[in-house]
């Protein structure tokens, strides 16, 4: 099966390290989303796989075979930029066709392929403008058909919506993602969006100074950031420290009382009497009011901020810890509050 | 433009007669260049045209196609050498930072502004029968011919065509390719095309426009030569525009030196309107990117010796005729007149010395001071002139664009037109007083203004265009009256592209050399004339002397393109 693998990437920047230590797999038809704030070294770890930087150390394999000596032109990789670097002195058809030319395709067989791929991204019609004539979002289009058509093996974009304004962005990342799963190319997909990154990716790592924090199945690592930096960088702030008390099931005692703590694979171990951090998810907590339940807080509502469709609530819990939660109900200031925890939503995090 | 706001100007315009800045005064702003372009450029020409069909000196038809021929040929051959050399070096500049860089790079700019006179003196210098490689070879081989001869060969004109013009092509195609996204070639590398292949279908397309914007201009140059075909050509070779001048000034033949004229008029007009045409259209979205984003360091083998070869060559051809100059400015060599054997060779400031003594002792005889007094002040005029012109002109092409399509090209003519052409014209037209070539004082500035000035429009018209119309209106909002607007906040934009264009139009000046030969007076000569003169008399000290004036020039000169280099580089860093 036709995989690549990263290894142990390190790279200096301006004498500043800019990777330090980076590894990770992308598995056949899979995409995987590269999440990390702007300077993270995101799209430098795209330019190392397209050969078009050297890392300082480290290797990229493409089925266990090391590319370092493969130049980019051989590596038959796909890679879209930010602003397309689409070619301004040829048209549509001529840029998607780009690819194949290089490969010494037929004239008639080109034009077939050129015709597809520009159907395949809705540019029917576009194919003898000039692409500097065309708007930000066809340009996207066109970026896209062109990485296409020869086929790559492997597909990377770097931040392909970055540059379209919102509502264009919400919808081409449906289709995006759709296309990347009909084509069946295996993709690496880089964002500092993370609504792109959950439409977009089946598989998530979170770059943080140089190295990847988590990486995992999209939704596994929403429901649980793995560090506090992880959770923070996701949204979630509601940190509480505390001391284990029983590992199995995992239970922890905090200044607002004792928690049963969500650890079902067991994954991390825990010895009584060590130190943890716990996070308490700031959605989908119950304000039932029932203080007989376990896992429940009580607070004091301190603000709250309508935000469309839910109401976010500043809450002192046990007079002394700051903590956000969203509601569907509306309370009001000064109110005081019960809230229950479903057992998912108190994970404990690695330091 | 908004209703409102033009009222408002034109109840303030009273403040403000004559200032550059309020859109309903924009007649005057061009009105004034116009004007001294109908006087001093087209009633000359007019005058050239009106002295071919009066007079009825004699036409040798020989005399015109042969120096036609000539003259396109050797454009053509010098044009194509330009593009061989200056390529690579725009590569070079584009794509890589090393160190000595903006050296470098300061180094090609100074032989684009710097005087014929002084290039032919340093190649003469170099290469010429009394010239280093010349005495070093005679004193090898034990002989008084001269054995390397340079001068006057066709190889001279080429030779110093490149050294003069490479920095065009450096310029043009260096700073198109340093604009050119890097990220379309490795697009194209990603895509499959090897680097020979994407620099073929991606790089070389998009400088098409560039490289033919600057080949167009430098054939122009070539085209249009003059003081280097006439010092370093010598009698032989006779391009149309050296043609001109010994018809008019030698032969006297003022009807063939009109028809002349005409002729290379139209060649370069045409030239001149192919280019502005070619880089006028240059709107190829080149994506301007971060400065230097696309350089580095040469890494491999190939790149280290590619860098290494074409800064060296840059180096060889522009270092070593200046440096042969200045040297020989200061250096003993041979006997004094009317001693024979022993020469005690050595470092000298005689010739320096000598340029402040008062020597009457022919009729053609001018002290050098009076030369370089008389080229600072017509450099100065002229500064003045050209910098108010074209910052006029400048203003009312940003604010009324119909304008500019039809009087850009007029200010570009006397440009195209060549300095004979325009000092043939003015000995024609001014000679009777008060306007006289020869006693009006201000006759040579004024020639040096119309050069000098497409060049100080072009430098501050981006500056101006810049500015973009809200921040007027904010200024004016807060309480600015107009003047305080143009002082306070335009003023300050535009200010380094003020005193580039200054710095500029002063230079043009000090080293013109083809209007000046036929206007100036042979008794106030301009440093240039002086050093052609010098340079043309036997003798060592008059030889010594020429290399000093030609010194000071290169002194003078490279100041100026030190200055315009910081002037840009300031504007880059954004200070």
């Amino acid at each position: 099966m036709e995989n690549l693998e990263v290894v142990d990437l390190y790279k200096e920047y301006e004498n500043k390290p800019l990777l330090s230590g980076v590894n990770f797999r992308v598995e056949p038809g899979e995409t995987l989303c590269l999440l990390g704030r702007s300077g993270s070294g995101k799209s430098t770890i795209l330019r190392i796989i397209a050969g078009i930087e050297k890392p300082d150390s480290g290797c990229v394999y493409w089925n266990g075979k090391d590319l370092a000596e493969v130049p980019t032109f051989k590596r038959n990789f796909g890679l879209m930029f930010q602003d397309y670097a689409l070619f301004p002195h040829l048209t549509v058809a001529e840029n998607v066709g780009f690819g194949l030319k290089m490969r010494g395709i037929s004239k008639s067989e080109m034009a077939n392929k050129v015709r597809e791929a520009l159907e395949r991204v809705n540019m029917t019609g576009f194919s003898e403008r000039r692409v500097t004539d065309l708007s930000g979002g066809e340009q996207q289009r066109i970026a896209l058909a062109r990485a296409l058509a020869p086929r790559p093996l492997l597909l990377m974009l770097d931040e392909p919506l970055a540059a379209l304004d919102r509502a264009l962005r919400m919808e081409l990342q449906e289709e995006l993602r759709d296309l990347l799963k009909q084509t069946g190319i295996p993709a690496i997909y880089v964002t500092h969006d993370q609504e792109e990154a959950i439409v977009v990716s089946d598989r998530l790592a979170l770059l943080n100074d140089g190295r990847i924090v988590q990486c995992d199945q999209t939704e596994k690592v929403f429901q649980f950031p793995s560090t506090r930096w992880a959770a923070s960088f996701l949204g979630m702030t509601n940190f509480i420290s505390g001391t284990v008390i029983e590992t199995n099931p995992l239970r922890v005692r905090t200044d607002c009382g004792t928690l049963d703590v969500w650890n079902p694979d067991a994954d991390h171990a825990f010895s009584i009497d060590s130190p943890v951090t716990l996070l308490i998810k700031p959605t989908s907590a119950g304000f039932s009011g029932d203080q007989t339940l376990p896992n429940h807080l009580n607070g004091l509502v301190e603000k709250v901020r309508f935000r469309g469709d839910h109401y976010r609530l500043q809450v002192r819990v046990n007079a002394c810890i700051e903590m956000e939660f969203t509601s569907t109900i509306k309370f009001v200031t000064g109110q005081k509050i019960t809230i229950n925890l479903a057992p998912q939503d108190v994970i404990a995090l690695k330091e | 433009m908004d209703q409102g706001l033009d009222r408002g100007d034109v109840a303030l315009s009273r403040f403000a007669v004559g200032e550059p800045k309020l859109k309903d005064s924009g007649m005057a702003l061009w009105l004034f260049p116009l004007l001294f372009l109908l006087v001093f450029f087209f009633l000359p020409m007019a005058s050239i045209m009106a002295v071919m069909f009066s007079r009825a000196d004699s036409i040798d038809l020989g005399q015109i196609w042969r120096p036609l021929g000539f003259t396109v040929g050797q454009a053509v051959l010098s044009t194509l050498l330009t593009l061989v050399t200056g390529l690579p070096a725009a590569f070079v500049f584009s794509r890589f930072h090393f160190p000595g860089k903006s050296f470098m790079r300061t180094l090609t700019m100074l032989p684009f502004i710097l005087p014929t006179v002084v290039t032919a003196a340093g190649f003469n210098a170099l290469l010429g029968p009394r010239g280093w490689i010349n005495l070093a070879l005679m004193d090898l081989l034990e002989t008084s011919i001269p054995p390397v001869t340079f001068l006057n060969t066709f190889t001279a004109i080429l030779v110093a065509h490149i050294f003069y013009n490479i920095a065009i092509v450096i310029r043009v195609v260096g700073s198109a390719w340093a604009q050119l996204d890097p990220r379309l070639e490795q697009s194209a590398q990603v895509l499959g095309a090897s680097p020979s292949r994407s620099f073929i279908e991606v790089t070389l397309p998009l400088l098409k426009r560039p490289i033919l914007a600057s080949a167009l201009l430098v054939f122009l140059f070539d085209f249009t030569s003059f003081g280097v075909v006439l010092m370093l050509g010598g009698p032989s070779f006779a391009t149309l525009e050296v043609s001109i001048y010994t018809q008019a000034l030698s032969l006297l033949n003022l009807r063939m030196a009109g028809i002349l004229t005409l002729l290379q008029l139209a060649c370069t007009i045409g030239i001149t309107i192919f280019y502005s045409k070619v880089s006028s259209n240059q709107s190829i979205p080149l994506f301007p990117r971060l400065q230097g984003e696309g350089t580095q360091l040469p890494r491999t083998w190939m790149q280290k010796v590619i860098v290494l070869i074409v800064m060296l060559f840059l180096f060889l051809l522009q270092v070593l005729p200046l440096g042969a100059l200045a040297a020989r400015s200061i250096a003993r060599m041979e006997a004094d007149r009317g001693e024979r054997g022993d020469v005690q060779a050595g470092v000298t400031l005689d010739f320096y010395q000598e340029l402040f003594i008062n020597r009457q002792q022919s009729y053609f005889y001018v002290p050098p001071v009076r030369a370089m007094i008389n080229s600072l002040f017509y450099a100065g005029v002229t500064m003045v002139i050209s910098t108010m012109a074209g910052t006029m002109l400048a203003y009312a092409f940003v604010r009324k664009p119909a304008i500019k399509r039809w009087l850009d090209a007029l200010i570009m003519l006397p440009f195209g037109a060549s300095a004979v052409t325009l000092g043939l014209g003015f000995i024609v037209t001014f000679n009777r007083p008060p306007i006289e070539a020869g006693t009006f004082p201000l006759l040579v500035p004024i020639a040096h203004s119309l050069i000098a000035m497409p060049f100080v429009m072009r430098t501050v018209q981006p500056a101006i265009s810049s500015i973009p119309e809200s921040l007027r209106e904010s200024a004016a909002v807060l309480g600015a009256s107009p003047q305080k607007v143009w002082w306070h906040v335009e003023m300050p934009i535009i200010r380094r592209a003020l005193i580039a264009g200054a710095i500029f139009s002063f230079t043009i000046s000090l080293g013109e050399f083809g209007a000046t030969s036929f206007i100036s007076s042979p008794k106030n000569p301009t440093l240039p004339i002086a050093i052609y003169r010098y340079l043309s008399q036997p003798g060592a000290m008059n030889y010594g002397q020429a290399m000093a004036m030609a010194t000071i020039l290169i002194i003078v000169c490279g100041v100026s393109v030190w200055l315009l280099e910081k002037l840009q580089s300031e504007k880059r860093a954004g200070v």
